[in-house]
C-alpha cells in the first residue's frame, strides 16, 4: 500500500494528462515564438550569406536558454495562493508531481526542443535557397557537439529545477542572482584555501613570490591532474544533478498553502 | 473521521495561532465552522487538508496524516476555497481530467448537478462568472463523492436560487460516512443544514454543540420588553421587539437562528460555556 502513495503508474499518467492539458496553449505560443524569432534571424543571416554554420550558435542557446527559463516555470503554479491550493490537493504524491515535472524538463524538454529545431532547421533552407540561394549547414542532432550539449543542459537544468521549487516568482532571475552569488563565494573560499595552504608562495597579503613553480612538487601536480579534477569532473557530470534533484524533490515537499 | 489533538501552529513565532486545539469530528455530519475575521477558519481548514503543516500536535483524518499528503487521502478530500483557481478549458474537459483522480466520482451526478445549476458541460469555464465557476467546482466536488469535504464560503457569489439549490444538493449529498465542513459567514444560507455548530475565536474552539443539545438548551425568540431580556444571553432590537436568546426553562425547542447563535456566544462566552459544560468535550 505504501508504494502504491509514492508512485502509481496510471496515477502518474492521469497527472501527465492533466499538465498537458493545462499547459499546452502556453508552450504551443512560446515554442510559435520562438520559432518565428529564429526564421527572422536567420533570414537575415542567409540575406548576407554570412555563417553557414548557424546552428553552432543557435542550438545551444535555444537548448540551454530556453531550457532553464522553461525549467524555471516548472512550479509557477506554486506562485499563486489558488493555483498552489489546486496543485497541492491534486491526489498524486509529491514524488509523482516533482518527477513528473523533471522528466517533462529534461527528457521531454531535449526531445521536444531538439525535435523543433530540425523541423526548423529543415524549414528555414528552404526559404533561404529559395530567395537567397542559401542554405545553412544541415543540423545533426546526434552530433558530438550537440549530445554535448544535451548532457551540460540536463546537468546544470538542476539547479534551475531546484530554483524553481525554492522561490517564489521571477525564479529564473532569482537562480540566476544565487548562481552569482555562490561562484562569488566558492571563488573566495578558494582562494583563501590556496592563500593558507601555500601561504609559502606569497609575499605579503596577495603578492606572489618572484621564481616560484606553481605547483610545490610533483606530486600535488599528479594529485591535481589525475585525481582532483577527474574527481570534480565525474561529481560535476553524474552527482550533482541528482543532488539538486533530490532536494529540489524536499523542497517542494515543504511547499504550503 | 477528524481527530486533531494538541495542535499548535502559528504564522509567526510570537503569535500563536492554535495552542494545544483539540477536536472530534465524526462522519454523517454538516459541520458549520463559524467565527469572526481572523478567528483562524481558514487556517484550521488548511491543516486539515494538509496544505498547511503543523508546528506539533497531530491530525488524523480518516486515519490519515493529511502532512504526508498522501495521493489516496486527497483523492477522498475534496476542498471548494473561497478563493479559487480553475483552469481554463471546458466544463467536459475539466471533468476528464480531474474526475479520474477521484475513485468515487460519478459523472451521473456531476450531469444532474449541473442540470440543477443550469450549466452546460460545453461551456467553457474561462468565460463563466464567479458564481458559475463556483457552482462547478460545487457540483464537482459532491459528485466525488469524497468521505471529507470541505467548503469555504461555499454560498459566496451564488445568485438566492442557487443557495437554495445548493443546500438540497448538499443535504442529499450527506451520508454516514461522509462529512463535510463549511466554514461561513453567511449563516443564514446555512438554515437547517449545519450540524454540528462549532464556532472559533482567536485559534479558540469556544463553542461546539449539535442542533439538538443547542435547542435543548436554548430558547430563540421574540421579545417585547427590555424586562424580558434582562436574563438573555443575546438580544438585538428588531421592528417588533427583541429576537433574544435565553435559557430554556420551558423546555420548548424553536428554530435555532445561527447568527443570533453565533452573537451570544462571542458576546456571553463563560455564561454559555458553563450552561453547555458538560457538553464542551470537543467531540461532536
Amino acid at each position: 500500500m505504501m508504494s502504491n502513495q509514492i508512485f502509481a503508474p496510471t496515477r502518474f499518467f492521469k497527472l501527465f494528462r492533466e499538465e498537458v492539458f493545462s499547459g499546452y496553449r502556453i508552450t504551443l505560443i512560446v515554442a510559435s515564438v520562438v520559432f518565428a524569432f529564429l526564421m527572422l534571424i536567420f533570414t537575415i543571416v542567409a540575406s548576407d550569406h554570412s555563417d553557414a554554420d548557424f546552428h553552432q550558435v543557435w542550438y545551444p542557446i535555444v537548448l540551454l536558454a530556453g531550457g532553464f527559463y522553461f525549467t524555471s516555470t516548472s512550479f509557477n503554479v506554486l506562485n499563486r495562493k489558488e493555483q498552489r491550493m489546486n496543485y497541492l490537493s491534486i491526489p498524486a504524491s509529491i514524488f509523482e508531481k516533482f518527477s513528473l515535472k523533471l522528466l517533462i524538463t529534461t527528457l521531454g524538454y531535449t526531445v521536444m526542443a531538439t525535435l523543433l529545431y530540425w523541423l526548423f532547421s529543415e524549414s528555414v533552407n528552404v526559404i533561404t535557397q529559395r530567395y537567397f540561394s542559401f542554405s545553412f549547414w544541415e543540423f545533426n542532432p546526434f552530433s558530438e557537439f550537440n549530445l554535448f550539449f544535451i548532457k551540460l543542459y540536463i546537468v546544470i537544468q538542476s539547479v534551475f529545477i531546484l530554483g524553481a521549487a525554492t522561490f517564489n516568482r521571477f525564479s529564473f532571475f532569482k537562480t540566476l542572482f544565487a548562481l552569482v552569488l555562490i561562484y562569488i563565494a566558492l571563488s573566495l573560499f578558494g582562494w583563501l584555501l590556496f592563500r593558507i595552504i601555500f601561504a609559502d608562495l606569497f609575499d605579503g597579503l596577495l603578492v606572489p613570490r618572484d621564481n616560484i613553480t606553481v605547483f610545490p612538487s610533483y606530486r600535488f601536480q599528479d594529485f591535481v591532474e589525475f585525481t582532483a579534477w577527474p574527481l570534480l569532473q565525474n561529481i560535476f557530470w553524474y552527482v550533482m544533478a541528482p543532488i539538486f534533484w533530490v532536494v529540489a524533490y524536499f523542497k517542494l515537499k515543504e511547499r504550503e498553502v | 473521521m477528524i481527530t486533531i489533538n494538541k495542535l499548535n501552529f502559528h504564522y509567526k513565532k510570537k503569535k500563536p495561532l492554535f495552542s494545544d486545539l483539540q477536536l472530534n469530528v465524526k462522519p454523517g455530519n454538516i459541520c458549520g465552522l463559524l467565527g469572526k475575521n481572523g478567528a483562524g477558519k481558514t487556517t484550521l481548514l488548511k491543516l486539515i487538508s494538509g496544505l498547511a503543516y503543523p508546528k506539533s500536535g497531530t491530525l488524523s483524518i480518516n486515519g490519515y496524516n493529511p502532512e504526508k499528503r498522501h495521493p489516496s487521502f486527497l483523492a477522498d478530500l475534496y476542498i471548494v476555497p473561497e478563493e479559487f483557481y480553475i483552469p481554463s478549458m471546458k466544463i467536459s474537459t475539466f471533468e476528464k481530467i480531474y474526475g479520474v483522480f477521484y475513485p468515487k466520482f460519478s459523472s451521473a451526478q456531476f450531469d444532474e448537478y449541473l442540470n440543477s445549476f443550469e450549466l452546460n458541460k460545453d461551456n467553457r469555464l474561462n468565460k463563466l462568472s464567479y458564481g458559475q465557476k463556483k457552482k462547478v467546482l460545487l457540483s464537482f466536488g459532491m459528485a466525488t463523492n469524497c468521505n471529507l469535504m470541505i467548503l469555504d464560503e461555499p454560498t459566496n457569489g451564488l445568485d438566492i436560487p442557487s443557495k437554495s439549490i445548493f443546500r438540497k444538493l448538499l443535504a442529499s449529498s450527506i451520508t454516514d460516512d461522509k462529512c463535510f465542513i463549511i466554514s461561513t459567514h453567511q449563516v443564514r444560507d446555512m438554515i437547517n443544514l449545519i450540524d454540528p455548530v462549532i464556532i472559533l475565536e482567536n485559534g479558540k474552539i469556544i463553542f461546539q454543540a449539535t442542533i439538538e443539545e443547542i435547542t435543548s438548551k436554548l430558547h430563540f425568540g421574540m421579545r417585547f420588553s427590555e424586562a424580558e431580556v434582562a436574563d438573555a444571553f443575546y438580544a438585538e432590537r428588531t421592528p417588533g421587539g427583541f429576537l433574544a436568546v435565553t435559557p430554556n426553562i420551558s423546555g420548548e425547542e424553536t428554530e435555532v437562528d445561527m447568527e443570533v447563535l453565533f452573537n451570544a456566544v462571542i458576546s456571553n462566552k463563560e455564561r454559555i460555556e458553563k450552561l453547555f459544560e458538560k457538553e464542551v468535550h470537543h467531540d461532536v
